[in-house]
């Protein structure tokens, strides 16, 4: 009778392990994606996973074999991210809107979106993270070997399930975009002799507020005190500036539909609650109130309130008016700064923050040049685009065949938001108010004419290229 | 009934008025409007029957759950949909509608596809006023699998005037894609005479 051996019983669960996760990742593989990134992503697992088989037959060490068990058991939570991100769960305009952004901006990353079950957006490059998990588990050569056939980057989006077709909600995703985007302005601004200056005065600020206990204390624990009110700022700062720099590019790219979709967010919100661990969050009055600033100065604002009433669908014009009025009312109560101001540590991180974030901002708007909104959307195309809607269109094109123009997505969704914030609408004759069934209708709409939208300009480049 | 021929297509689509207009969207040649029939294209949204759940189709049972016994397939521009000899799916149109409403039309194969087996509609008429996507009912009468990819250009629609119409208003307004059968929600029907009133005067033997 053969003797039990604790290395052949790890390797044995190992291989079962590893055998059951790719069978469950075949399983995915034969679902309908919208975009060939999943399959990318589970093509680049089963390379690991067939490495890792090959490595642990070859293996008698105990620590690598037990090493091996939990990577592969980690790796069961990428399982989510593809098993959701098939097509009866993925909207197809949301991919291509996505797609349309980044492809433009780091032409060299694929996307994944995927519908998460916490009411959370978010972007995570999914590259990085399985390049680290994976580092001790091959020698370098096999590791370069697994990888250097996959891009660049490898973009998990995530959305929350519960607004799986909201496609005017998804306007959010501007805001996730920019977070690299401010990651990038950070890590250039920590080098700046700026930096430094705005943390010294920020923390003498602070420590003049707090004078009281730091004559208290002294040696360690006072070199202590000051690391800690140093790191606060540094941390309040950092998070301050990477959400207010991504809403900002998040007016640029999507325009209006961006400050309708963070008022959506925030309705129900406390609007003056504010940073607090972990997240530390700016307070959502300030978040609405720079994207405002953002929309009017660059002529947004303007746009919306000099449409010409009597082209809109009968509502439209009064109702947004009304909610822009609202919005102005939300964002001229200061009540935020006051809240700010009751914390040294946060008023002086927010100080810093108002002295640098216009730099940002520019900085930001030439990062995002080739994919920003424009003011005139408002004017030459929205109008058309909201009749479309009221006659139950998809808001895809203006004018009248054969010289119809295909809108730019950016309308559509606005064109979404103008009517659905309408909440009403003429049946027979007679201005009524709209049915949940009537809004599912208007995102259903907007969904499809953004996918006519992507379709036609390509179909339009092919007859192009091909002389047509 | 008159049908509609190229130049009274053209003019109802050049409508300078929105409620006069046909809308056919996104129309992307202008080669598809024909001497007397607009050609139409394959969405990318096909229902299929998962026979394995399905005992029959019972217009009188509320309890059928469309999801259960039909599954939705997404299938993307550049990719296969094969069509097996003497198997029926569902499929949505990838031009979305409109009709005024004085024209009413039917949905009908093109000769070219339908030479190779290929029926496109068994009973498509579209109503005046009709505003959605189209679903194509497609079954493959040929005996070789048939390969279809969305965007083919694979029916027709055939229009006429219509006078004294009343505008469409049904369930199937405002679709974007293929949509589940829902018989046994058709308002239309006399289901409860047909099913229930000669129930206990006659005998149906066990089979």
């Amino acid at each position: 009778m053969a003797a039990f051996s604790e290395i052949s019983y790890l390797k044995r669960r190992n291989q079962t392990l590893i055998l059951g996760l790719r069978k469950r990742f075949d399983e995915i593989y034969s679902s309908d994606f919208p975009t060939s990134t999943p399959s990318l992503i589970i093509d680049l697992i089963r390379d690991i996973l067939v490495e890792l088989s090959n490595q642990v037959e070859s293996s008698s060490d105990e620590d690598y074999l037990i090493l091996v068990s939990r990577l592969v058991q980690s790796f069961g939570g990428f399982l989510e991210f593809v098993d959701n991100a098939h097509t009866d769960q993925t909207p197809r305009a949301l991919v291509q809107i996505l797609e349309d952004i980044l492809g433009t901006i780091d032409p060299n990353s694929n996307l994944l979106a995927w519908p998460q079950a916490k009411y959370n957006y978010s972007i995570l490059d999914i590259l990085p993270v399985l390049k680290r998990m994976t580092e001790n588990a091959f020698n370098k050569s096999t590791h370069d070997q697994i990888f250097h056939k996959y891009p660049d980057a490898l973009k998990l989006i995530s959305f929350p399930r519960t607004e799986r077709d909201n496609i005017l909600l998804h306007s959010v995703f501007g805001h996730e975009i920019g977070h690299p985007i401010a990651d990038d302005f950070l890590a250039i601004y920590e080098l700046d002799p700026g930096f430094q200056r705005g943390l010294k005065t920020a923390s003498l600020n602070v420590e003049k507020d707090l004078q009281a206990k730091i004559s208290k204390l002294s040696g360690l624990s006072l070199v202590q005190f000051r690391k800690d009110i140093v790191d606060g700022l540094i941390k309040i700062f950092k998070r301050g500036m990477q959400e207010l720099i991504s809403d900002s590019v998040s007016a640029m790219i999507f325009g209006p539909s961006a400050m309708f979709a963070l008022y959506d967010i925030f309705i129900a919100d406390d609007l003056d609650a504010i940073p607090m661990a972990p997240e530390f969050y700016p307070p959502s009055r300030m978040r609405l109130r720079i994207v405002n600033e953002i929309l009017t100065g660059s002529g947004y604002i303007a746009a919306l309130k000099k449409l010409d009433k009597n082209q809109l669908p009968q509502g439209v014009y009064d109702s947004n008016t009304e909610l822009l009025k609202q919005l102005e009312a939300i964002i001229n109560v200061t009540d935020d700064k006051g809240e700010l101001n009751k914390s040294p540590f946060i008023r002086e991180a927010y100080n810093w923050i108002e002295a640098v974030l216009p730099e940002a901002i520019e900085f930001a708007k030439k990062e995002i040049e080739k994919v920003a909104c424009s003011v005139s959307l408002v004017k030459e195309e929205v109008p058309e685009l909201l009749t479309r809607l009221n006659l139950g269109l998809p808001p895809n094109e203006i004018g009248v065949f054969p010289e119809t123009q295909v809108a730019n997505w950016r309308s559509a969704i606005l064109a979404g938001w103008l009517y659905r914030n309408a909440a009403q609408k003429i049946v027979n004759g007679h201005l009524v108010d709209m049915s949940i069934k009537d809004i599912e209708t208007i995102h259903t709409l907007v969904l499809r004419a953004v996918e006519y939208i992507i379709l036609s300009n390509d179909y339009a480049e092919h007859l192009k290229n091909k002389g047509g | 009934m008159a049908v509609l021929g190229h130049d009274r297509l053209k003019s109802l689509l050049r409508s300078e008025d929105y409620n006069d207009r046909l809308i056919v969207t996104p129309l992307l040649l202008e080669s598809q409007v024909g001497e007397a029939s607009i050609d139409i294209r394959l969405g990318n949204d096909f229902i299929v029957t998962r026979r394995g759940n399905l005992g029959s189709v019972d217009p009188s049972s509320q309890s059928q759950s469309g999801r259960r016994y039909q599954a939705k397939h997404f299938i993307n521009y550049s990719q296969k949909f094969y069509l097996h000899p003497g198997e029926f799916v569902l499929a949505g149109t990838l031009e979305y509608f409109r009709l005024p409403k004085n024209v009413a039309g039917f949905v009908t194969s093109r000769s070219s596809w339908g030479r190779t087996g290929l029926v496109i509609a068994t009973a498509t008429a579209v109503q005046p006023g009709f505003t959605g996507a189209i679903t194509l009912e497609l079954v493959n009468h040929g005996d070789v699998p048939l390969i279809l990819y969305p965007g083919l250009s694979v029916a027709q629609l055939v229009l006429s005037d219509c006078d004294g119409a009343k505008e469409y208003l049904g369930r199937f307004s405002y679709s974007a894609e293929a949509l589940y059968p829902k018989i046994s929600q058709d308002k239309n029907t006399d289901m409860k005479f047909w099913k229930e009133a000669y129930k206990d005067k006659t005998h149906q033997g066990e089979s």
